[in-house]
């Protein structure tokens, strides 16, 4: 299975708590961020351990972008409780950081062989993830 | 001339204070905003009182109920061309847009809200003044 496909203009804010911050580059809503520790600019996440070699901290997922950035533009980003984003999930499934820049998947068998392991939280509803966010520090076999 | 054509990943705080809200309606980073009744960042517009109060200017993008930061005060690089010394305002025909003084055009009940000088080709001043005055019709 993909990438969980997350449009944008839906992802609002139901609970929780947000950070706010500046984008390190391009970041759409319903992308997951981290913070980059050089320049503390957030960027896009990723499990992928060239990502993970290259950037120590990209696995470190910080949480959920809640409006769309461009590079050096404010961002503000929501790290606990519940967001809604468009119809895409399937409540009581564990999503995780994919290894593809940002995203989102619900499948586990998607992430490849040395891929770090961040879980993101569980759906409660199709529309609502409640973010629950564990950075393991534990490689796919 | 027209409004200022705006590359919004190209609208990037220089200098000043910013504010962070909830959107209104589908907004992008550089289009100028007024703070609505139920204190929600919707575009501003000339033509009518309602709407000329201008709160800041979109510093990202964002849609309806997404947060967004509105810069208040300080120097902006716009995201498009501006000419050193030329004061730019509200535009009254395209709701958020920013339209150099010279090429407002009261064709109706527009109201003037200043916006600032432009500092280089490329930086607004941002000094915020709505003005109340109805612009005369030619």
């Amino acid at each position: 299975m993909a990438d969980i496909s997350v449009t944008a203009t839906a992802v609002v804010t139901v609970s929780g708590n947000t950070v706010t911050g500046t984008a390190g580059e391009a970041i759409d809503a319903g992308e997951f961020v981290y913070k980059r520790a050089s320049d503390s600019k957030y960027m896009l996440a990723d499990c992928d351990a060239t990502a993970v070699t290259s950037d120590a901290q990209s696995d470190n997922v910080v949480g959920i972008a809640l409006c769309s950035s461009g590079a050096s533009q404010p961002i503000k980003i929501q790290t606990s409780g519940s967001v809604t984003i468009n119809n895409a999930l399937t409540a009581g499934t564990v999503l995780y950081l994919s290894n593809v820049a940002g995203k989102t998947t619900a499948t586990y068998g998607d992430l490849a062989s040395t891929d770090w392991i961040t879980t993101l939280g569980i759906p409660s509803v199709g529309t609502i993830l409640a973010l629950d966010i564990n950075r393991t520090s534990i490689q796919k076999p | 001339m027209a409004a200022i054509s705006v590359t919004a990943a190209n609208c990037l705080q220089v200098t000043g204070i910013n504010e962070w809200g909830t959107a209104a309606a589908t907004i992008t980073a550089g289009q100028l905003v007024y703070e609505s009744s139920s204190l929600t960042f919707a575009l501003a517009k000339a033509d009518a009182a309602s709407t000329d109060d201008v709160y800041g200017i979109a510093l990202n993008n964002a849609s309806t109920s997404q947060p967004l930061c509105v810069q208040k005060t300080g120097t902006i690089t716009i995201g498009g061309t501006v000419v050193q010394g030329v004061v730019y305002c509200l535009d009254d025909a395209v709701a958020g847009a920013i339209i150099p003084w010279a090429d407002l055009t009261a064709d109706d009940t527009d109201y003037l809200t200043i916006i600032g000088p432009g500092t280089s080709a490329t930086v607004i001043d941002v000094e915020l003044k709505t003005t109340s005055v109805v612009l005369p019709t030619p």
